[in-house]
Order: C-alpha cells, then sequence, then structure tokens
C-alpha cells in the first residue's frame, strides 16, 4: 500500500506543530503565491515551501508532487508560447500551412515560467497540508465551529485511504477475473472499469451502514459534547506563529513597494537588487520551522526548549 | 441479580418476510461470560443489537416482547444512558471505526458523552497500557492491523465504561494470534472488573473455554442453554448441531462419557484411559488404527451426513466434471491415513518458483530466494505469519506481481512474459473478500458477466456450475443480501467459468462457520478430483488437517518447509490441529475428527474386550 500521498505522523518538529499554525504557513504560501508576481519572490517561496517539505521527511512526496506540477507547467508554458503577442523579443517564428505565422516570444516564454513557479508553490502548499496536518487534530480544532461539518469531513477523510486500498484490491481481482484495464480506447477502457467502480460502490455503502451504526452506538449527536485537544500551544508554536506574521509584514511591505511586482511584458522588468533582500527575508521567515527541525536533530535537547 | 432481562421477543426487519429473534426468553447474571454459538443467520447478531438497543432504536422493523437492562426497558433508555449501559462490538473493525488516529478515536465516544478532557486523558492513557496500544497510539486507524483495528475499537467501547459489553464475532476477521491476544484480553476483562460479557461466535475451539455459559441459537431461537462446554458439546452432537470444537466432538462421537472443552483436558481424559492404543500398540500388532476404515455408530452417521447435506449435490459428476476429468492428467495415489494422497513426479509440477526474490517498492523483502513446486492435482495449503509472504506469493503466481529476481513458471509459461489477463483464462483466483467480485444486482448476471463481457466459458458450463454450487435458487437474488458462504460461491463460479488448472484461494474459510468450511472443503476435493490444483493461504489449521494434501510454511519471505500434511501439522508447535495436540505423543499423524473417533472407539472395543 503506497500511504505517500497522505499523514502519516513522523516525530520531527514539523508535525508537532499545532495544525492551525501549518494551516497557517499553508495558507501564506498559498495566498502570496496569488499575490506575487515577481519570479524571485515566487521562487523564494517555493524554496521554504521545499525546505518543510523535505525537514518534515517528504523529500520524495514532494517530487512525486513536482512532476505532476511539471506535465501541467508544459502546458502553461507551451499555451503562453503559442498565443501570447504581447511580447517583443521574438524568440523564433513558425510558418504554419496556409502560411499562418506564429510568432515564439522571450517574455512568453519567461512568463510561462513564472506562472509554472507559482503553480508549484499551489501544489508545494497543499502537499505541505496534506502530508503534515493531522486531520483529526485540524478538525477537532476547527470542530469547535461546526461539529457535525468536522465529523463529516473526519470520517470523509478517514474513509479515502480505506477507498484507495478498496479500488487496489479490487482492481487486482478484476484483473485475475480477466477484466483488461489497457485497452487503447477510452470508451472500452472507462467501460472496463464498471466492475472496480460498481463493487467499490456496494461495499462503500454497505460499510456507510454500520459507521452510520457505530457513530449511534458510540452517543454521536450528544449534546454537550467535548473536544479534546490534544495540541497545546507550545513555544515552538509561538515561535513559528511570530515568525510567519513577521514574514506576512514583510510580505505586505514588498507588496507595497512593488518590490514584488514584476512586468513580462512587452519586455521583461528589470531585478533590482532591493527586491531581492526581502525576498531572502521572507524565505529565512517561512522556513524557520525547518531551521528549527534541523536544531531538533542536531541538539535533541532543543526539543526541551522548544 | 439479572442485569439483562429478554422477554418474549420476537423480531423481524423491515425488509425481511421472517422473524430474525422469536420468542426469546433470557436472563443474563451480572459479571456472567455468555458465549452465543450459531451459524450464519441464527439470529446471533439481532439478538446483540436488541440488547444493545440498536434494535428498535437503530432498526426498523416489527417488534414483539422487551429487553430490560438493569430492569429498565431498553426502549425507555436515552441514547446517553444506552451507551453507557451496554457496548456493541462489531466484527469489521474497519466499518466501525470513525477517526483517522488511535487516540482520536478512543477519545470520540467520551466526547460525545461530554466528558472532561482531563478524563478523557487519564482514560486513553489507561487504556493504552492495558489493551497494549501504547505502540500504537499515534499511528493512524488505516495503517493497523486487523487485530491491532479491533483492540482500538474494543478500547473505544471500553473507554464509555459500559456494565455489558456484546462483542459480535470480534475475531472473525483476524489471524489466529490476534485472536488469542484479543481473547486473552477479553477474559481478563470479565474476571478482572466483573463486566458482562455476552460474546457471538461461530468458531467454538479458540473460546469454549473462557466462557461461563453458552447459548446456541438456530432460526432466531436459543436452543440451548447451558452452563457447562460438555453438556452443551454432548447436546449439540445429539441434535445433530455443528457448532462443537474438534475436541469434544471427537469425545461425543466417540459416546465417551465425558467431553473436554479444552486439549488439556481431553489430555487429561486420555490419559485415564490406561489401555489407550498407542504407537507402539499399533507396530506390535502389525497395523495402523488410522488406515482402518470404522464402522460408523448412528451419532456419529448423523453428525457426518449433517455435513454432507449442506453440500448440494444435484447432479452426479458428469457435466463439468466429467468434462474436465476428460483433460485430467494421469496420476498414481497412494491411501494414506484413508485420505488420497498423490505421490508427485517432476513432470506433475504445474507451478514452479525458482530463486524468486520481491521486495515491494515501499516495504521490506515480501520474497527470499524462493524455491516452490506446486503439485499437480492437489490441495496445498501456504501457512505462515502475517507478512510472511504468502499473499505475495500467490500474486506471482497470478501474475500480478513479477519477480526481481528468480523465475516463476505457471503452466509451462514465464510469467515475465505473460499478462495477468492472459494467465486468467488457466489460474482462477479468489481473494479474502469475495465481495470484491459482486456488483451486479443478480447472480445470474454476476455468473454470466464472465461469459458475455470477458469470452469466457460457455452457457453449458455456467449452468452446471450453478447447480453443482447449489446456486440455482438465488439466481434472482442480489448477491450482496446472500450470506458469506453464498457470497463465495457465487465468486467461486464466476472464476471457475473459465475452467481454470490453477485455484488460488486466500483465506477462504475467514468468517465462516463449521458447515459453510466443510461445505467449500468438499467442493474443493470435488474439484481436485476433476484435476483442477488447489493453493490456499489459511491460518485455519482444522480445516488444512481435513482437506490439504500438502502443506508449505513460509516464514520472513522464504519457503522454510514443504511435505505431506500429515508431516507438516502432526506435532507442530503452533500449526497442529486440535486434534493432533490432542493425540500428540500418544499416537502420531492424527490429524482429523475421523481419525480420532476411529482411535477412541478402538479403545472403547479393546477395553470392552477385556
Amino acid at each position: 500500500m503506497n500511504w505517500d500521498y497522505t499523514y502519516q505522523y513522523r516525530d520531527n518538529f514539523i508535525y508537532n506543530l499545532h495544525p492551525g499554525i501549518v494551516l497557517l504557513l499553508c495558507t501564506n504560501f498559498l495566498i502570496w503565491c496569488l499575490i506575487f508576481s515577481h519570479p524571485v519572490y515566487l521562487a523564494s517561496l517555493l524554496a521554504a515551501n521545499g525546505m518543510l517539505l523535505i525537514s518534515a521527511g517528504h523529500l520524495r512526496t514532494w517530487y512525486l508532487y513536482l512532476k505532476f506540477s511539471l506535465f501541467m507547467s508544459a502546458v502553461i508554458i507551451v499555451i503562453n508560447l503559442l498565443f501570447s503577442s504581447a511580447g517583443t523579443t521574438t524568440l523564433l517564428e513558425l510558418t504554419l500551412l496556409g502560411g499562418y505565422t506564429i510568432k515564439v516570444y522571450w517574455e512568453a516564454l519567461m512568463y510561462g515560467l513564472g506562472m509554472s513557479l507559482r503553480l508549484m508553490v499551489a501544489i508545494s502548499s497543499f502537499a505541505l497540508f496534506t502530508l503534515a496536518v493531522d486531520s483529526d487534530q485540524m478538525l477537532a480544532w476547527v470542530g469547535r465551529f461546526g461539529t457535525r461539518t468536522a465529523l463529516v469531513a473526519t470520517s470523509t477523510l478517514r474513509i479515502i485511504p480505506v477507498m484507495i486500498e478498496d479500488y487496489h484490491r479490487i482492481t487486482e481481482v478484476q484483473k485475475c477475473r480477466g477484466v483488461r484495464f489497457n485497452h487503447r480506447s477510452i470508451r472500452r477502457r472507462i467501460k472496463s472499469y464498471w466492475p472496480v467502480m460498481g463493487s467499490m460502490l456496494l461495499s462503500s455503502l454497505e460499510r456507510s451502514m454500520t459507521m452510520a451504526e457505530s457513530l449511534y452506538n458510540r452517543g454521536y449527536g450528544l449534546k454537550p459534547r467535548t473536544n479534546m485537544q490534544l495540541h497545546r500551544w507550545q513555544s515552538g508554536d509561538y515561535l513559528v506563529f511570530f515568525s510567519t506574521l513577521t514574514g506576512i509584514l514583510v510580505a505586505s511591505l514588498a507588496q507595497w513597494q512593488h518590490w514584488s511586482s514584476y512586468s513580462y511584458y512587452p519586455v521583461l522588468d528589470r531585478v533590482d537588487s532591493v527586491e531581492i533582500l526581502p525576498a531572502s527575508i521572507l524565505l529565512l521567515l517561512l522556513a524557520l520551522p525547518a531551521i528549527i527541525n534541523w536544531g531538533w536533530e542536531k541538539w535533541p535537547s532543543l526539543r526541551s526548549i522548544i | 441479580m439479572a442485569v439483562i432481562k429478554v422477554d418474549n421477543l420476537t423480531y423481524q426487519y423491515a425488509n425481511s418476510s421472517i422473524p430474525a429473534l422469536q420468542d426469546i426468553n433470557l436472563e443474563v447474571q451480572a459479571g456472567e461470560f455468555v458465549l452465543l454459538a450459531g451459524g450464519s443467520g441464527s439470529g446471533k447478531t439481532s439478538l446483540l443489537r436488541a440488547i444493545n438497543g440498536a434494535i428498535p432504536h437503530f432498526y426498523a422493523g416489527f417488534i414483539k416482547g422487551q429487553v430490560y437492562l438493569d430492569n429498565q426497558a431498553v426502549s425507555s433508555l436515552d441514547q446517553r444512558q444506552r451507551v453507557q449501559t451496554a457496548g456493541l462490538l462489531h466484527q469489521d473493525a474497519d466499518s466501525q471505526l470513525i477517526m483517522n488516529s488511535v487516540t482520536a478515536e478512543i477519545a470520540f465516544g467520551m466526547e460525545n458523552m461530554g466528558l472532561p478532557v482531563k478524563l478523557i486523558r487519564r482514560r486513553i492513557a489507561e487504556l493504552n497500557s492495558a489493551l497494549n496500544l501504547n505502540q500504537d497510539n499515534h499511528k493512524r486507524t488505516a495503517d493497523l492491523s486487523a487485530g491491532q483495528k479491533q483492540r482500538v475499537a474494543l478500547a473505544a467501547l471500553l473507554a464509555m465504561q459500559p456494565q455489558i459489553l456484546l462483542l459480535d464475532e470480534p475475531t472473525s476477521q483476524i489471524d489466529p494470534v490476534a485472536a488469542e491476544e484479543f481473547l486473552t484480553i477479553i477474559r481478563r476483562l470479565n474476571e478482572d472488573t466483573g463486566i458482562t460479557i455476552i460474546m457471538a461466535e461461530q468458531r467454538l475451539e479458540r473460546c469454549l473455554h473462557l466462557a461461563d455459559r453458552y447459548l446456541v441459537m438456530e432460526n432466531g431461537q436459543i436452543k440451548g442453554d447451558f452452563k457447562k462446554a460438555d453438556d452443551m458439546a454432548r447436546w449439540a452432537v445429539e441434535n445433530r448441531c455443528p457448532f462443537v470444537p474438534p475436541v469434544p466432538r471427537v469425545f461425543a462421537l466417540a459416546g465417551q462419557p465425558s467431553i473436554p472443552a479444552t486439549v488439556k483436558e481431553g489430555r487429561q481424559l486420555l490419559r485415564e484411559l490406561k489401555t489407550f492404543p498407542t504407537n507402539d500398540d499399533d507396530h506390535r500388532n502389525g497395523s495402523t488404527q488410522l488406515q482402518k476404515h470404522h464402522k460408523c455408530n448412528p451419532e456419529e452417521q448423523a453428525m457426518k451426513d449433517l455435513f454432507r447435506e449442506s453440500v448440494i449435490l444435484p447432479l452426479p459428476p458428469t457435466g463439468f466434471f466429467a468434462i474436465a476429468q476428460k483433460d485430467r492428467l494421469e496420476s498414481t495415489f497412494v491411501v494414506t491415513n484413508g485420505s488420497s494422497m498423490k505421490q508427485p513426479t517432476c513432470s506433475d509440477y504445474i507451478v514452479e518458483m525458482n530463486q524468486v526474490s520481491y521486495t515491494y517498492p515501499h516495504g521490506g523483502k515480501a520474497l527470499r530466494q524462493v524455491d516452490f513446486k506446486l503439485h499437480s492435482q492437489v490441495i496445498t495449503a501456504l501457512i505462515g505469519d502475517n507478512g510472511a509472504g504468502k499473499t505475495t506469493l500467490l500474486k506471482h503466481i497470478i501474475g500480478l506481481i513479477k519477480p526481481d529476481r528468480g523465475r516463476v513458471k505457471v503452466l509451462g509459461g514465464d510469467t515475465l512474459h505473460l499478462d495477468v489477463e492472459d494467465l486468467a483464462s488457466g489460474v482462477g483466483y479468489l481473494s479474502q473478500q469475495p465481495d470484491d467480485y459482486l456488483f451486479l444486482p443478480t447472480v445470474r448476471e454476476e455468473i454470466s458477466f464472465s461469459r458475455r463481457k470477458l469470452g469466457r466459458g460457455t452457457a453449458e458450463t455456467e449452468k452446471q456450475l450453478i447447480y453443482r454450487l447449489g446456486l440455482q435458487d438465488y439466481l434472482d437474488c442480489n448477491p450482496r443480501d446472500l450470506s458469506t458462504g453464498q457470497r463465495q460461491r457465487v465468486a467461486l463460479a464466476s472464476i471457475l467459468l473459465s475452467k481454470p488448472k490453477i485455484l488460488l484461494l486466500d483465506e477462504p474459510t475467514r468468517g465462516m462457520d463449521y458447515n459453510l468450511k466443510a461445505e467449500l472443503g468438499e467442493i474443493l476435493k470435488e474439484f481436485v478430483q476433476t484435476g483442477v490444483t488447489i493453493l490456499l493461504v489459511s491460518h485455519d489449521s482444522e480445516f488444512i488437517a481435513e482437506y490439504a494434501d500438502e502443506v508449505a510454511l513460509m516464514s520472513t519471505g522464504e519457503i522454510i518447509a514443504q511435505g505431506s500434511t500429515g508431516e507438516m501439522l502432526s506435532g507442530s508447535i503452533y500449526y497442529a490441529p486440535q486434534v493432533n495436540r490432542l493425540f500428540n505423543g500418544l499416537h502420531e499423524q492424527v490429524l482429523t475428527v475421523e481419525q480420532g473417533v476411529g482411535l477412541l472407539k478402538d479403545y472403547r472395543v479393546r477395553s470392552e474386550g477385556d
């Protein structure tokens, strides 16, 4: 079973952070990558996010996420190269059948790369959230604002790995029965998945009945309900919280001063050194949990302090 | 004082035409450990639901009579009182776990009851220690083994501190080691805390000695209520009820006056039989008692008939079997211990694995230089711990997994160059969960799917299989509405339609009662006679002893030993069936109930002669 894409507890600083802090970090990455257009700032966000993932022990999974985003990035770049005509520096000129000419601009290529960087940051922040946040803790925390919704979301999240397991098992079983899933025709391929989907659906329905009975037997619906907040705020949480807040201030300042804005068209903007310094500070602030985690591993006594 | 009182209870599910419970009257005293025996559909689960209050609070239907918990009618209890009075543990742990992590799962019920957080934490810590969950409390529930999941589900129930614990076949989905651990915990709970326990079980060999009282259910009624295991065993034999574990069954069928519940008690009784025939006696007499075909007394014959009755034989071995027999290879059989045991020759190997190694991409080594040969037209059982590599080995034979090193030759072809779909016509694979095969609305459509959509088999073969597997009365039923054994037979029919030469079965007896196991065993034996080779993975020593010809033992990805069932199971520390443990040291290679009965009856004849 490949559990790489889901939460699994590891004993490191990032996994011991309050789920709210990790949510704050992930939201921070996501919002700023949508606001920033400067490739240096986007790169610093990607680097900080990557450092957190690597530090949390997910280099391989991050690589798999990036591999997935590379495909989408290629699509973005090709579309920009083919359809963007706002650039001024011509890279090459293609003459198609019928005499129609397409000009490929350097600026369009850079814009495509910039957008790919943005996509990678967004996907990496999603990866960090999925891999490093325990949905039980997260929803226990969020659940204070809506228990029923939180429970539905928790049970849905819990059932995902069970369904992934079902999918793998049923696909194998149907293959052994002689069902072919590798047809060239998409129509036939979809059709061959009908036994898998049918079995999964029926098993899920049966399982939902037992689960509902179990919920009932466990007193679900009684009021008042308590929430065991397993995670109390610790000094490490405060430290990361303040560093992230400082990062938000730095990012806001950079945006207000237009240091993090970048124009690709009609010609690429110059990159000033004054723009690079806040990006570097932002990188350090957002990557602080990774740095502390390194300290945790280097000096185990640090665990008692932070 | 009766903590549970069931007063003239009759219940019928809303979507059913027959009552699940009929005129149940029962009183259970505080602190009693009650074992509820009975086959599939006998009403065990419904009775537990009625005591727990899920009937009628959760399940709609017709109800008459009343259940009282601590002199209060269950129907009048609110949800909070109910969950604090009786907790119900289901057989499938996966479906009853709600949260992602072990700690959150245990806390869930207490959170619902609004207990203070300090108390929740304290109880979690205590339960972690009591149920040995400290190693797992950071894990996700999805990552746990079936046994660990069941322990977590039990902890989640106990956290709410119910006065009564209701267990619905809690060990049916877990391996024997985990089952032993689980039952030990249950016994300890009962002894240390005095909690009242009602446990429904189909396979009693593991738990007969645990209970203080035994109830036998059939067709929604309580047919027997006993204080002693031997009384139940004798009654069950007299009433042709198959829910008796092997040891008491041997004594009851042999007509012994004392019926032991455990192997230990059985051996004590055997020691008291001073003239019991030992191996030395047999050698002196120049005969093997085991090879004798003893004549059955009426009781024994009744028991045998009961097992045979359930195996529907509407067609003689013509049709499908006759067709298959045409392809049958010539082979030599030698009769040993009353069962057919094949002497293999080199050409008989239908599967050959040479120096096969395999490592899962994210795991350790699953197979280590495995050399394994599967003899043609025998039932071979693959035994070993969880994680020993048994399922991985099966997947190599069906071609789902290709070896990292070494060769797997199946029916003369190298699996490295064959697709699973190609191998499917010669190799049938039945996984642990027959439900994985079932997705169509009727049994008829389900079985004919392989023929219509995959082009396997003929309409004639299909018809013969339906009759042979006793499915003719269920053709228009939804396969998901059938019993476990019937579902398995539907899945088996869909596989056998292509007339595979090799049949691979992964834990085929999991969750089955004695009757269903006997039916399956008989069916498998008949398939073998038609030329099919069977390889099954199982933890069920009793089933293996009765039906397998050969056994291979796996451990940490290696085949440790392979040989005849007698050689492999006889005297085995862990895998020996109960009957073998009973006669261990007194007589070698006694594996089956029939053999045990024969020995004891011979003793009686000798005693009477003396």
